[in-house]
């Protein structure tokens, strides 16, 4: 059975430190999986980005407040993406599509 | 004067379960769990601690439906604490600064974990600190006790449960 005071105080956890939680674990699970995959040890990972290893430890870290910049290192550095973003806008036949949808969007109002 | 320590459940996701303890002195028992004593002491806060707060209980349940991984905890001598680590950017470059909160345990499996007591850390060494400092000493005192428990098969783990825990206590 469940403490009491964490039924009551868990409900008011904001949805912000909720999505963060889980963001940062994913992002750190990730980079775990891709380190394992290519037979990395986070001290291969801290060579490659020129860091300490204890600074890399601090980066794959939860809660950690991880920065773009950072992530785009370590996917550089990993040669995989971490943190995707599904519309891939800078795929050249997506973007376009998608000015012709504009145009097209376009057309109609006018 | 005696003290013990019972352990008891705290609250159950569903990759881990999490357990607190309870101290029982010779004359009286603590009426509340230590954990529950932690979540009492953040009830009320500034909000920015309430943001930092908010973090360290969302990583608790998140940990909670994913497993409680060596990755996601700090080590703190022989227990372990959260949240790991925090950073602050700046334009120019990224630093690390160490969250104030401390929340102490023991990471028993991947998936059972002993949450303790913390609180606000205000030095950078924890010897330093006598905000957190006796939350550090009761972790590792347990973490010792319970690692011979465990040894002695006087406690036993089971998946995500710690078996055999009503006749159970451990003396400090």
């Amino acid at each position: 059975m469940a403490s009491k005071y964490w039924n009551k105080i868990s409900q008011t956890i904001s949805p912000v430190s909720r999505a963060f939680a889980k963001k940062s674990l994913d992002i750190i699970d990730q980079v775990h999986y891709l380190l394992d995959e290519r037979n990395m040890t986070q001290k291969d990972l801290a060579k490659r980005l020129e860091k300490s290893e204890s600074e890399i430890s601090k980066w794959l870290s939860g809660g950690h407040n991880i920065t773009l910049k950072t992530i785009i290192k370590l996917e550089l550095a990993l040669g995989a993406e971490i943190l995707q973003t599904p519309l891939h806008f800078n795929d050249e036949e997506e973007m376009t599509q998608g000015k012709q949808d504009k145009k097209i969007e376009g057309q109609t109002e006018g | 004067m005696n003290i013990f320590v019972v352990i008891e459940e705290f609250v159950e996701f569903s990759k881990v379960n999490y357990y607190t303890v309870r101290l029982e002195y010779d004359d009286h028992i603590e009426e509340d769990s230590e954990m529950d004593k932690f979540l009492k002491k953040f009830e009320n806060v500034p909000s920015e601690t309430k943001e930092e707060f908010d973090d360290l209980l969302a990583l608790i349940e998140n940990i909670g439906n994913r497993g409680a991984y060596e990755r996601y905890f700090r080590f703190e001598d022989r227990a372990n604490a959260l949240p790991k680590s925090f950073t602050k950017n700046t334009k120019e470059r990224v630093f690390f600064v160490e969250t104030s909160i401390r929340l102490y345990c023991i990471r028993l499996s991947d998936r059972i974990v002993i949450l303790i007591n913390g609180d606000v850390k205000t030095a950078q060494k924890v010897q330093d600190c006598p905000n957190v400092l006796p939350h550090f000493r009761l972790a590792n005192k347990i973490a010792r006790k319970l690692d011979n428990a465990i040894k002695e098969k006087d406690i036993q783990i089971q998946g995500k449960y710690l078996k055999d825990l009503d006749d159970f206590f451990l003396s400090l």
